[in-house]
């Protein structure tokens, strides 16, 4: 393979005497820089009724700090050119702005105003309870096939902290105090609890002297209490769900599987390429081609720093029984235990890897600025290295046939730790 | 040194470098649009056909044009769809046909070094396709599947009502298969229909990536040399310029616990003269978290969590659309200051300090639009299926930063009038 396409990413890594961790990384197309902070707090962090709260506190850090009044972040990014937004995921919670890169000093300055003076009011927190309630409403509520995947979350893990929705229950929502909000903030808001990512066309002194200038003196505070995410052994649990919503039966299966980077999980994302990896997929091939049997199928391996899933989501034609979709599945795991991948499909795979790295999406891929920030800033948060981001394509390229065969062999070639849920169409609404 | 109270002035602005492809057309009146750059180990392909899109099916095969571009990757005399999936995987890469509105779209990348292979596909693909029986059964049992599950989407169904609203029976008012033409469609439709519009005259290719202009000049026309002939003349009819069905209409969905809003009217197509001053009212009105309607529907009242407006473009008409989905109780009370949000702007000229940031905001955006090999591929593809000047781009962020407020108020105040409006709400009751 050519020597442009394995080309590692750059950068210069520094720690603040606060704790907060800068990354800087060169990447000079045009213009224009990304500023990514990402904190090390997710879902997993939310306590019994609590859930859906760091999801409702990354909408307050958009509601106002000591400099930036309510509404002025957005309007101080796009009428300046830029584009912006935050996501809360099950592990990590980040806000990014793209930017023109001569805007580089005011993206530093809005995160580290709202890093250091957060404020907020009842008034603020009751309207984006209500925005987040109408982003349930459409995102899960009135979506066929989202209450039911939210239930499968819930059944596939057994430990609580894995088990809950990012969105959170209306329930949990209706709870969140403004005393909630402020502590919140203090545990996991703090600098030696995030890190800043900044990347594009910079200037390092510079910008240096700009980013310790702005962010030093933020006080640090102690760590956040640990959370246990380990997920106990168990036999097999099967659910079926009446999605009044949908009108396309389906089928989800789920595995639990090890954490992101070890060697477990990288050869079963090797196997999730292998087995859902597009149009020439096994899965695809045989369900949907040569059984004609399904109409869709999606999954793979998730990498989570944490007990992950390898997941499965199958539309299938209404006059196919669910369990000759389960035993279709199970024959191909079977058969990916017992003889691996080919050295074709090894080198297909492969290739494909390398040329998802230079993907044309503005948030994955090493083409974007916020691709390169997104990848450097889930390295450090979850590896605990910025480095890992160049040693990840080489973690999976060096999977064998034989890597393959084993971790299918002893993580899905089984019923230990699966979920199988099926989701009938129509009335009933709810768990049956 | 204290926290400064307001941001850090800016660094020096640098300038962002466009480029402009190279035009090449072959003897089969193909044109080339080639745009040689090493950003990234990848190389980006669009091939415009002008007339094989959703508006040209006959009455009474409507889908037919969708179905013939997804499956001109059935299948061809020397590959099975296996391995054409297989072999663009092999290449790092994705190939695939899509019918638009007019024009469809073959959409294909690869790693650089596999280009040669990877035009050999892409030829075969479009010259060969077979429609294998087996795959066509296969394409219409799972698109049927497909539609039942589009109609219990509130997206979908608000979508598909407001354009039989906006255009009648206007084909432009496409956008699923028609079910019993779904149900009829042979092979040899499918062969009928590629044969006549995937044809090289008037069809544009456009490459961005890592290679050189010489070389890949001659090895396209290598691969695309022997492709021959004409699309037909046909002639979609004139697009009606007021919306058919003006006023509200409801659409019921059972078990809603939203409703999902939509406004829209018909509005001159991209290449009128005031179509960047209407552009820049309605993403003012609607773009982005900065606009008014963010501001006030979300930020002020928590009625939506989503919320905007934006103009889908036609070749010769606009649709300007706003959408929300809201608490069915707030329905009314959204869809009122909405309406209000837009009656401002015709009522009243926009301040400056808000235009400006508007300006700023739009071509922000077009800088954005530059970073990604795909993303200088896609606004190329705009020139060509709007048939803008190739140098549109060079010149949008000094068309935009020259329009007025009065501009703008004029030309909103033309197309966004309240009676021009069509209403659709999909959901539980009646709001």
């Amino acid at each position: 393979m050519g020597r442009a396409a394995l080309a590692p990413i750059e950068f210069r890594d520094h720690t603040l005497a606060n704790g907060l961790r800068v990354l800087f990384s060169p990447h000079r197309v045009a213009p224009v820089v990304a500023v990514l902070v990402m904190y090390k707090v997710g879902s997993r962090d939310e306590p019994p009724g609590k859930t859906g709260f760091a999801h409702l506190f990354e909408h307050m850090m958009f509601q106002g700090s000591a400099n930036v009044p309510r509404g002025k972040h957005f309007e101080y990014v796009e009428s300046n050119g830029g584009v912006l937004n935050g996501f809360t995921s099950y592990d990590c919670t980040a806000y990014f702005e793209l930017l023109p890169a001569s805007k580089l000093p005011l993206g530093l300055w809005l995160e580290a105003d709202r890093m250091r003076s957060l404020q907020v009011s009842q008034e603020n927190l009751d309207n984006q309870r209500a925005v987040v309630k109408e982003e349930r409403r459409l995102s899960i509520d009135n979506q066929p096939y989202a209450r039911a995947l939210e239930r499968f979350r819930e059944i596939a893990y057994d430990n609580f902290a894995n088990q809950h929705s990012v969105i959170g229950s209306m329930e949990d929502l209706d709870r969140a105090t403004l005393e909630d909000v402020q502590r919140f903030f203090r545990t996991y808001y703090a600098p030696n609890n995030a890190v800043l990512v900044i990347v594009g066309d910079y200037h390092l002194r510079r910008d240096w002297a700009l980013v310790r200038r702005l962010f030093e003196d933020i006080p640090p505070q102690s760590a956040p209490p640990p959370v246990d995410l380990a997920e106990p052994d168990r036999e097999e649990r099967r659910e079926v769900f009446h999605d009044s919503l949908a009108s396309v039966p389906a089928v989800a299966i789920a595995w639990k599987i090890p954490a992101r980077h070890t060697d477990a999980n990288d050869a079963l994302q090797i196997a999730g390429e292998a087995l859902v990896g597009g149009r020439a997929s096994r899965l695809y091939q045989r369900l949907v081609k040569q059984e004609a049997v399904a109409v869709s199928v999606s999954g793979g391996a998730e990498a989570r720093p944490a007990p992950s899933l390898f997941r499965l989501f199958i539309l299938h034609r209404p006059d196919v029984p669910p369990e000759r979709i389960e035993q279709i599945v199970y024959e191909e795991m079977a058969r990916l235990a017992a003889e691996g991948v080919s050295d074709a499909e090894l080198e297909r795979i492969r290739t494909q890897l390398i040329a998802q790295r230079w993907s044309d999406h503005l948030y994955y891929g090493l083409q974007s600025p916020l691709g390169r920030a997104l990848a450097l800033a889930f390295a450090t948060v979850f590896d605990g290295d910025p480095c890992s981001v160049n040693l990840e394509l080489e973690r999976l390229l060096r999977i064998e046939s034989h890597h393959v065969q084993q971790a299918v062999q002893q993580y899905l070639n089984t019923s230990r730790n699966r979920t199988v849920m099926t989701i009938v169409p129509g009335a009933q609404g709810g768990v049956a | 040194m204290r926290f400064p109270t307001t941001p850090p002035p800016d660094h020096p602005m640098s300038e962002l470098h466009l480029p402009l492809p190279q035009e090449h057309t072959l003897p089969n009146r193909l044109t080339l649009l080639l745009i040689p750059d090493s950003r990234a180990p990848r190389v980006e392909l669009r091939l415009i056909i002008p007339t094989a899109g959703r508006a040209f099916d006959e009455e009474s095969m409507v889908g037919l044009a969708a179905a013939t571009a997804r499956l001109m990757t059935a299948g061809t005399r020397r590959r099975t769809s296996f391995q054409i999936e297989d072999e663009a995987d092999r290449y790092g890469g994705a190939l695939s046909v899509s019918a638009n509105a007019e024009t469809a779209l073959l959409q294909a990348h690869c790693l650089s070094r596999f280009l040669p292979p990877m035009l050999d596909l892409i030829a075969d693909v479009l010259l060969n396709p077979t429609f294998p029986q087996e795959e066509v059964e296969i394409d219409r049992a799972n698109t049927l599947q497909r539609l039942r599950l589009q109609r219990t989407q509130p997206d979908f169904l608000a979508d598909e009502r407001l354009r039989k609203a906006l255009f009648g029976t206007h084909p432009y008012h496409r956008l699923a298969p028609d079910e019993a033409a779904l149900q009829r469609w042979q092979p040899e439709h499918l062969q009928a229909f590629h044969a006549q519009h995937y044809r090289p005259a008037g069809a544009t290719l456009i490459a961005v990536g890592d290679f050189r202009e010489k070389q890949m000049a001659s090895l396209i026309e290598a691969k695309l040399g022997d492709w021959h002939g004409e699309p037909p003349d046909n002639k979609l009819p004139s697009p009606p310029t007021e919306p058919a069905e003006k006023g509200e209409h409801y659409v019921p969905r059972e078990g809603s616990v939203q409703s999902h809003l939509m406004l829209g009217t018909l509005v001159p197509p991209r290449s009128a003269p005031d179509s960047l001053e209407l552009m820049l009212g309605v993403n003012l009105l609607g773009g982005g978290t900065n606009s008014r309607l963010f501001r006030t529907v979300r930020e002020q009242y928590g009625y939506a969590y989503s919320v905007g407006a934006s103009i889908d473009h036609y070749r010769r008409v606009g649709a300007f659309i706003t959408q929300a989905q809201t608490a069915t109780e707030n329905t009314r009370d959204a869809l009122r200051q909405i309406q209000h949000e837009i009656t401002q702007l015709i009522e009243k000229p926009v301040p400056a300090q808000e235009l400006q940031a508007t300006k700023n905001y739009l071509i922000g955006r077009h800088m954005l639009g530059w970073i990604t090999l795909g993303g200088i591929a896609d606004r190329f593809v705009q020139c060509v299926v709007h048939r803008l000047p190739l140098d549109y781009w060079h010149r949008y962020p000094e068309m935009v930063q020259s329009i007025s407020a009065e501009a703008v108020q004029h030309a909103c105040a033309s197309y966004l009038l309240p009676h021009r409006m069509s209403v659709v709400v999909v959901g539980e009751r009646i709001p």
